[in-house]
C-alpha cells in the first residue's frame, strides 16, 4: 500500500491533503491509481516531474507496485499522462473533465479494485464506474444540446403552421404564405432556384468576410454594432412579419400601437440579454427564438432554393473552417493571436459547451481537459454554474496556457479547434467568469452567428453555434412547409384521380357520396353540371346546363352557389 | 438564474440600476426581467437596501404598464368597429366579417 501522505482518511474520502507532491502548491488532482492514498498534483507537469522523481516505482498502476487501491472516482492526472499519447480514448479523456462535477455528483466509493497494470494506452476495463460516470456525463451534455435545438425546430414548425392557416383577411399574407404558392408551382425552373441560392450564399460569404476583416483589424465597435444589427434584424423585423402573418391567419384584431410596443420590448430585452449581462435562461430563450425566426424566414423561399442553399451552406462551412484560407479559420487564428474576443452570439448552457460536432468531440476534449488542467485554479464548484456565462462578451485576459505542449500538437486535422480551445482556456484570474474566447463554428447562418468556445473551469460541455440551430430548423420547417402528405395526394399541377363528393339533399334524404373522376373517358374535364346530371338525373335532367328555370334545383357549396360550368377538378383546391 | 454569488455586489447593484434606467424607455418587460432576475438577491447579499428600491420601482412600473396596456387593448378591441376609419388605419389586419 503506497501511502504517500498518511493524513488522508480514505473512508470519508476527504481531501485532507491538498498539497502538490512536486511543487508544494495547492493541488486539486491526484494519481488515479493510487487513489486517496496517492500523491496530489496541481498540474500535469508536476505529475510528470514527480513520476520521474520516483513515483514511477511506487505508483499503484505499476505492476510491481501495490496490489490493492482505494479506487474512488476522483479525476486524476495519470489519465493526462496517458492522453499524451496519440490515441485519445474516451476513457482517458473524460476523466479529466469535470473534476468537481463528478466529485459533487458522486459519493466516494471506497471499493477496492485491482488495477491490472494497464498499458499507457489502454483505457479502463469495460464496466467501470469511471466510464459509467463518463457516459452519464456525456448523456447529460447531449441532452443539453438537443433540447434547445429541438425546441428551435418545434418553434419553426409552429411558425410555419400558424402562418399557413387559411387566411380570410384583407391584405397581408407575408412572405411566409406567399412562399406557399410560390413553392407549389414548379414553373420556376431550377436555374432560378440555383441563382437565388447562390445569391444567398454570396451574402453569407460576404458577411463572413466582413466580420473577419473587422475583427482582424480591430474594429471592435463596428463589429459589435454590426452584430447588434444582425441580432436586431430577426428579432425585430422578422418577428414583425411573423406576427402580422399570424394575426392575419387567426383573425386577431390588433392595432399597430400595441404591436410596435410589444416588438420594441421584445427586441430591446433580447439585445440586452444577448449582448450584455442578463439571466442565462433568457439569453438561451432569445437565441432559440431568434434562430427559429431565421429558419422561418428562410422557408419563404421556394423549396428547390432551400435545398440547394442548404447544400451550399454545408460546403461553405467545410471550406471556411477547414481550409487554410477559410475566413472562419482566419477569424479563429486572429482571435488567438490578438487574444481578443469576438463579440458573438453564443449559445451556452450553464455548462460550457464544446463544439457539437460529435465526431470531433473526442478529439477536442483531450485538449480542453489538458489545458484546463494546466490552468485550473482554485475555483469553487457549483456556485460557478449559473455564473456569468451569460456574459458572453465579457473580456477576460487570455493568457496563453503553458500547457500547449502535450496533446495539442497531436490533433493535426483539427488544429483549428485545438487552438480554439487553447485560447478558451485562460485564466489564472480569480474572476468567477470563465475565460471567454470565441470561436466560430462550422455552420454559419446568414447572420453569422458564431459559436463560442468558452472554457469554464468546472464544466465542460458541448457547444453549438446558432448556425446549427438555423440549419436544422430550416430543414424541418421546409419539409413541413412542403407538406408532404398534401403533395402525395395532390399537386397543383396534377389532377387528382378522384374528387370525393358528397351530395346532401334536403328533407333528410340519405347522403350521396361518391368519388367522382374529374375526367370522362375521353379525357375531357367534367363540370359540375355533368356530374350532377349523372348522379341525379331527375333533379338535373338536362345536359344543357345553361338552362336556368326558376324551379330547377340549385347546388350550394359552403354557402356559395357555384356555376354549373365549373370543372370538378377544381374541387380539390382550397379556393375556388 | 440569479447572478453568480461571486459577482461583486457593486456590480450587481449597477446592473440592477442600469436595467431600471433602460426600462424607463417604455420597456416594462425589462423591468419584469429585472425583478425576476434579481429578486432572490434582496435577502441574500449585503448589497444594501438600494437594490430593494430599484426592484420595487421596477415591479410597480411593470404593473403600471400592464394596467395601461390592458386598458388600451380592451378599449381598442371593443370599440374598434365604432371608430371606423381611424381604427382601420391603425389595425394590423382587418378581420373579414367585422
Amino acid at each position: 500500500m503506497t501511502s504517500q501522505e498518511s493524513s488522508v482518511d480514505p473512508e470519508q474520502g476527504v481531501f485532507v491533503n491538498s498539497v502538490c507532491a512536486n511543487c508544494g502548491g495547492p493541488a486539486q488532482y491526484l494519481c488515479e491509481a493510487c487513489g486517496q492514498t496517492g500523491p496530489r498534483y496541481c498540474s500535469a507537469t508536476c505529475q510528470s516531474d514527480h513520476w520521474e522523481k520516483g513515483h514511477a516505482s511506487v505508483c499503484a498502476s505499476v505492476p510491481s507496485g501495490t496490489e490493492s487501491e482505494e479506487h474512488d472516482n476522483e479525476r486524476n492526472s495519470r489519465a493526462l499522462k496517458r492522453s499524451s499519447s496519440k490515441v485519445y480514448s474516451r476513457g482517458n479523456v473524460a476523466q479529466l473533465i469535470n473534476l468537481k462535477q463528478r466529485r459533487s455528483t458522486l459519493t466516494s466509493n471506497t471499493s477496492t479494485t485491482l488495477i491490472n497494470a494497464p498499458n499507457s494506452n489502454d483505457p479502463s476495463p469495460a464496466i467501470d464506474p469511471v466510464q459509467a460516470d463518463e457516459f452519464r456525463f456525456y448523456m447529460q451534455q447531449v441532452y443539453r444540446i438537443i433540447k434547445p435545438v429541438v425546441l428551435c425546430i418545434v418553434l419553426s414548425v409552429l411558425w410555419v403552421k400558424l402562418s399557413q392557416a387559411p387566411s380570410y383577411f384583407i391584405g397581408s399574407s407575408g412572405p411566409g404564405t406567399s412562399g406557399a404558392t410560390g413553392s407549389s408551382s414548379d414553373s420556376s425552373p431550377i436555374s432560378t432556384s440555383i441563382y437565388t441560392a447562390a445569391i444567398l450564399i454570396g451574402q453569407i460569404i460576404v458577411a463572413t468576410v466582413v466580420i473577419v476583416f473587422l475583427f482582424k483589424y480591430g474594429f471592435t465597435k463596428i463589429l459589435v454594432g454590426f452584430f447588434m444589427f444582425v441580432v436586431l434584424f430577426p428579432l425585430g423585423f422578422m418577428s414583425y412579419i411573423l406576427i402580422s402573418n399570424i394575426i392575419s391567419s387567426l383573425s386577431i384584431p390588433l392595432d399597430y400601437i400595441t404591436l410596435i410596443f410589444a416588438l420594441w420590448n421584445f427586441s430591446a430585452v433580447g439585445l440586452v440579454s444577448v449582448f450584455w449581462k442578463g439571466p442565462l435562461l433568457l439569453q438561451q430563450a432569445y437565441l432559440t427564438v431568434m434562430s427559429s425566426l431565421m429558419a422561418f424566414s428562410l422557408t419563404g423561399l421556394s423549396s428547390w432554393t432551400t435545398w440547394i442553399l442548404l447544400g451550399l451552406l454545408a460546403i461553405w462551412d467545410l471550406i471556411a473552417v477547414l481550409c487554410p484560407f477559410g475566413p472562419l479559420r482566419i477569424l479563429v487564428e486572429s482571435s488567438k493571436e490578438n487574444q481578443r474576443e469576438i463579440p458573438a452570439l453564443l449559445y451556452s448552457v450553464n455548462a460550457v459547451w464544446l463544439m457539437a460536432a460529435p465526431k470531433l468531440s473526442n478529439q477536442i476534449q483531450p485538449t480542453i481537459s489538458s489545458t484546463s488542467l494546466q490552468t485550473h485554479t482554485d475555483s469553487s464548484p457549483s456556485s460557478f454554474i449559473s455564473s456569468v456565462n451569460s456574459v458572453s462578451t465579457k473580456t477576460s485576459a487570455a493568457t496563453t496556457p503553458s500547457g500547449e505542449d502535450i496533446p495539442l500538437s497531436e490533433n493535426l486535422g483539427h488544429n483549428i479547434y485545438n487552438r480554439n480551445i487553447e485560447v478558451g482556456v485562460h485564466n489564472n484570474t480569480e474572476v468567477n467568469n470563465s475565460s471567454n474566447s470565441l470561436h466560430t463554428n462550422g455552420n454559419i447562418s446568414e447572420n453569422n452567428e458564431l459559436s463560442d468556445d468558452e472554457e469554464e473551469d468546472e464544466r465542460n460541455g458541448l457547444k453549438l453555434g446558432l448556425g446549427d440551430f438555423v440549419f436544422y430548423s430550416v430543414l424541418v420547417a421546409q419539409a413541413e412547409f412542403w407538406n408532404v402528405n398534401y403533395r402525395l395526394v395532390i399537386n397543383d399541377e396534377q389532377m387528382p384521380k378522384h374528387v370525393p363528393m358528397g351530395i346532401y339533399l334536403p328533407d333528410n334524404c340519405p347522403v350521396i357520396q361518391e368519388p367522382i373522376s374529374p375526367f370522362d373517358e375521353n379525357g375531357n374535364q367534367l363540370t359540375l353540371g355533368d356530374i350532377l346530371h349523372q348522379v341525379l338525373p331527375e333533379l338535373f335532367p338536362s345536359l344543357l346546363h345553361s338552362e336556368n328555370t326558376s324551379a330547377s334545383p340549385v347546388p350550394v357549396i359552403h354557402g356559395i352557389i357555384p356555376q354549373l360550368e365549373i370543372p370538378i377538378a377544381h374541387g380539390h383546391r382550397k379556393t375556388f | 438564474m440569479p447572478p453568480s454569488p461571486k459577482t461583486p455586489p457593486q456590480e450587481i447593484l449597477s446592473i440592477c440600476k442600469k436595467y431600471f434606467i433602460i426600462g424607463c424607455f417604455f420597456l416594462p418587460w425589462l423591468w419584469v426581467v429585472n425583478v425576476v432576475y434579481m429578486w432572490p438577491l434582496i435577502k441574500r447579499e449585503d448589497i444594501g437596501t438600494q437594490i430593494k428600491k430599484y426592484l420595487y420601482l421596477s415591479i410597480f412600473g411593470a404593473i403600471l404598464w400592464l394596467i395601461i396596456l390592458t386598458t388600451w387593448l380592451s378599449i381598442f378591441v371593443t370599440n374598434r368597429i365604432e371608430w371606423g376609419q381611424f381604427a382601420d388605419s391603425i389595425s394590423v389586419a382587418i378581420p373579414k366579417g367585422v
